[in-house]
């Protein structure tokens, strides 16, 4: 029983846990604009490649103008140069 | 307690803010309202900061204020998101808008196009706003930490006039704050005594009573744990610090629970606002801290009770050492109470000046005191000898250096240097006991001779061996949790806060980088949990399995083996797969992993793996099953376990021969007990020349047939085996049920067959021989034989056994 509560409690953790995914479906590379925490920076990501970003929320503006708010447990899938966030 | 109470109510507030944030923006998609009290809020905070630059405690509370805000941003973004969502399959539903030449499209898709993308690039724009906001936040979350380092060092390092503070005015105003503060609180209980007297009795009444009840509610249930009647004599050391240890918490627990309760209901009943609220809250810390190190002194010293003391110091030694750290603490909580009150009652500097001077040098002269205490006797000489060099050295240099620097004007310095010395020394102390109590629980026989571990023993009948791991688990919790209180306490307490420690213990848990590799220890954990958890359950379920599906259907007994270990295996593979998956271990690696197998197979594990192939076979194919009988080889024995790569075999010499399994599937194996338990007993037996056979076939029949354990089909028989040298041989086979008892039952009949024999006269023989002795002279020996005893010539051939017989009978 106690094994099961701290494997719940880790899971709960565990969940909490963790980065905004981001990956690239498209054949073209892209860069994204992201403000996580006050730093502006431009991440490359090339075709097929995945990059973890934003660890406590960030803002993103995507290769089509688009902007997306994340907070750090999404799964991003760029195609045709547009965000799908699941 | 403002303090403690913001902590509590930021996430409460925030959780709400983003509750009506999402309301508040599916009502009116691109709403700038909460854009706008954010915003509202964050110039506030910056010129709250601009202006508090000098209040360390404010500029604290501040930065939670600015948390909140960047995650009210985030929420706010995240808000728009399903709206945004909505626009973008809306737009790819309506596709494109025509090219040159394409048809037109209708009026109504052209409006809705441009009034989504008009909408989009409002979201956008107001998106874009939140992100210069929370940029904004974070350029004001650096100020805040740049602020708070230079208030810092300026606190240290600025150079006060030390000489100056003490003089008359100073103790002028030292006795108006005395007398204010007094004022502050009388004053407000006699307006409570004239106006409201209802709520300050109930206050007074109510508290004394829930305070006591809690007290002794607290002393009574814990009582038991450091009584004094119950421990006489030498006590180990477990129970030592286990007393030191409750003896410690638990009243210091009845004290601040009893002064909280009673604080909570002055306050609610409003007896305290204000000023003399803050003054109360003081006072309570003040007291509670006091009481702390007090009990913890006297638990580590123990000075009237030698036999309970965790540092072994003289008697002498112990009782100074009470007093002086006591008195060390009162001197820093003193001086902690009266800062508050100036810092309420908003007193001169000079007075600040003064108090952290005195505090701060008595403290050192403290310290000193300490090191001059001779603790320990020499066992020789029986001279009580000083504290070692390393000990007394560095607290001679921080003593020496805290009045340096208050004689030279550095009073912050020195006050903030006495203050994390008595701070700083109180939670290693702590910590000391914490880390002692660990070693002893970890060395061998440590939890076992204890009287938890005896309770233990007792309640759960669990074995020493199990108590001493048990024990070794113990220690490494509580070294964890001293290091997981200890080291925070100690960095709050050097300048650090909770937000930088709390975000390093996150990174140290989820994100250690070395290289391009990023370890999470807290996936690993939980990795190791989700295996534990998946054993336990495939267990579990193999016991149920078992016992309670496979029992009840009358399922054989190998079959049941064969499935419950194939389901062990399966359900441990399937635990360690998702263990790794849950580990953030990637299992496309997997791949990977088997081809580098699969070329080690083609070279060294081909055995291994041809056992392991082999096992299976085993286990389904069954041509054995645990507790049969089996010949392998030169082996011949009851097998006992049969695992993946090897099976156990028992001999019946009680020799366990582990057989790998390749060897059970490529060679023939003997099984004794494989569809039945049938087995034929041969017993041969001779019977002497002259003697009817019919007869000794009626008799060995009705044997057999007089014998319960003999099945009667297939039934016995008695076959004439030929005419041997001395005998006639006969063999007598029969069946029994049971192959096991074989032995059994041929020793019963072969009784069976003597006795019988006897009774008919029927005679077993043994080989004979007859000897022709040529002697050259064998007259005169004849003569000379004859002559001593007429005895006849002819002499049996006796056996060395000495069985006395008659020859030819």
């Amino acid at each position: 029983m106690r094994i099961l509560i701290a494997a719940i409690v880790f899971a709960g953790l565990a969940t909490t846990a963790g980065a905004a995914t981001i990956t690239n479906m498209d054949a073209q590379s892209y860069t994204l604009k992201i403000t996580e925490g006050g730093d502006q920076s431009e991440v490359g990501i090339s075709s097929g490649q995945s990059v973890t970003a934003c660890n406590s929320g960030c803002f993103i503006t995507m290769p089509n103008g688009d902007r997306e708010t994340l907070t750090g447990n999404e799964n991003v899938e760029i195609s045709g140069g547009k965000a799908v966030i699941k | 307690m403002r303090r403690v109470v913001h902590v509590v109510l930021s996430p409460i507030i925030a959780i709400m803010l983003s509750a009506m944030l999402s309301t508040l923006v599916f009502a009116d998609p691109v709403s700038r309202d909460v854009l706008d009290e954010l915003r509202t809020k964050l110039s506030l905070t910056e010129q709250a900061v601009e202006e508090g630059r000098n209040d360390d405690n404010q500029l604290v509370r501040l930065r939670l204020d600015l948390d909140t805000i960047s995650k009210g941003l985030i929420a706010y973004g995240v808000s728009f998101r399903p709206r945004l969502n909505q626009i973008n399959d809306r737009l790819a539903a309506l596709g494109n808008p025509p090219k040159e030449g394409e048809p037109a499209e209708p009026e109504i898709a052209i409006q809705e196009r441009s009034a989504l993308l008009g909408e989009k690039a409002e979201i956008n724009s107001v998106l874009g706003e939140a992100e210069n906001l929370s940029i904004r936040v974070s350029n004001t979350i650096d100020a805040i930490g740049e602020y708070r380092r230079e208030l810092f060092t300026n606190t240290l390092l600025r150079r006060t006039d030390a000489a100056g503070a003490f003089g008359l005015d100073t103790l002028n105003a030292f006795r108006k704050e005395l007398y204010s503060a007094y004022k502050t609180v009388i004053s407000r209980v006699q307006f409570m005594w004239n106006f409201r007297l209802e709520s300050l009795l109930i206050a007074s009444g109510l508290s004394a009573l829930l305070g006591l009840g809690c007290y002794f509610l607290i002393r009574r249930i814990f009582a038991p744990a450091f009584s004094h009647t119950r421990h006489v004599g030498d006590l180990s050391y477990i129970s030592r610090l286990s007393l030191a240890f409750w003896s410690t918490v638990i009243p210091s627990l009845g004290v601040a629970a009893s002064l909280a309760v009673v604080f909570s209901l002055f306050s609610y009943f409003g007896v305290f606002v204000g000023d003399s609220l803050d003054i109360a809250e003081a006072l309570l810390i003040s007291i509670v801290a006091i009481f702390f190190i007090q009990r913890l002194a006297n638990a580590l010293f123990a000075p009237a009770h030698p036999e309970r003391r965790l540092v072994p110091v003289t008697n002498g030694a112990a009782r100074a050492l009470v007093i002086l750290t006591v008195a060390m603490a009162v001197v820093h909580i003193l001086d902690f109470f009266l800062g508050r009150l100036n810092e309420i009652l908003s007193s001169p500097l000079s007075l600040t000046v003064a108090k952290s001077m005195i505090s701060s040098l008595t403290v050192s002269l403290l310290m000193m005191l300490i090191v001059v205490v001779k603790p320990f006797r020499d066992p020789e000489t029986g001279q009580s000898t000083d504290w070692p060099v390393w000990i007394r050295f560095p607290i001679i240099l921080l003593a020496g250096f805290v009045i340096g620097a208050a004689v030279s004007g550095y009073i912050g310095l020195a006050r903030f240097s006495a203050a994390q010395i008595v701070v700083t020394s109180a939670i290693l102390a702590t910590m000391y006991i914490g880390v002692q109590s660990g070693q002893v629980l970890a060395s061998e026989g440590g939890l076992p001779s204890s009287s938890v571990g005896s309770r233990l023993r007792k309640r759960f009948s669990i074995s020493d061996t199990t108590l001493d791991q048990m024990g070794l688990a113990l220690s490494f919790a509580v070294y964890g949790i001293v290091a997981l209180i200890g080291v925070p306490l100690i960095a709050l307490q050097w300048g650090f806060n909770w937000i930088d420690i709390s975000s390093w213990l996150y990174r140290i848990l989820t994100d250690i980088r070395i290289g391009s590799i990023s370890i999470s220890l807290l996936g690993i954990l939980f990795g190791i949990g989700v295996f534990i958890l998946g054993f336990l359950l495939t267990r579990r379920f193999q016991r149920w399995l078992d016992g309670s599906v496979m029992a009840r259907s009358r399922v054989d007994l190998g079959v049941r083996n064969s499935i419950k270990t194939v389901v062990g295996y399966a359900g441990v593979a399937l635990a360690a797969l998702m263990a790794l998956s849950a580990a953030g271990f990637d299992l496309s690696n997997l791949a990977i992993v088997a081809g580098a197998l699969s070329l080690g197979i083609g070279f060294g594990l081909q055995n291994i793996v041809n056992n392991f192939v082999s096992g299976l076979i085993l286990l389904v194919e069954r041509p054995f099953k645990v507790g049969d009988w089996i010949v392998a080889g030169n082996t011949a024995g009851f097998v006992r376990k049969i695992s993946v790569r090897a099976t156990e075999i028992e001999t019946f010499q009680r020799q366990t021969v582990i057989l790998p399994n390749s060897e059970l599937i490529n060679q023939a194996v003997g099984n004794w007990t494989h569809r039945n338990h049938l087995g034929r007993v041969d017993i041969p037996v001779g019977v002497a020349y002259g003697t009817k056979p019919r007869i000794v076939h009626d008799l060995l029949m009705e044997i057999a047939e007089a014998d319960t354990a003999i099945v009667r089909n297939p039934a016995p028989n008695v076959v004439f085996l030929g005419f041997g040298a001395s005998s006639l041989d006969f063999e007598l086979r029969v069946h029994i049920s049971e192959v096991l008892d074989s032995l059994v039952v041929a020793t019963r009949l072969r009784m069976a067959i003597v006795e019988a024999f006897e009774e008919r006269g029927i005679e077993i023989p043994f080989p004979q021989q007859d000897v022709h002795l040529k002697i050259k002279d064998m007259e005169t020996l004849s003569q000379a034989i004859s002559a001593a005893n007429r005895m006849p010539k002819r002499q049996s051939n006796r056996p060395a056994s000495g069985r006395n017989k008659p020859a030819g009978g």
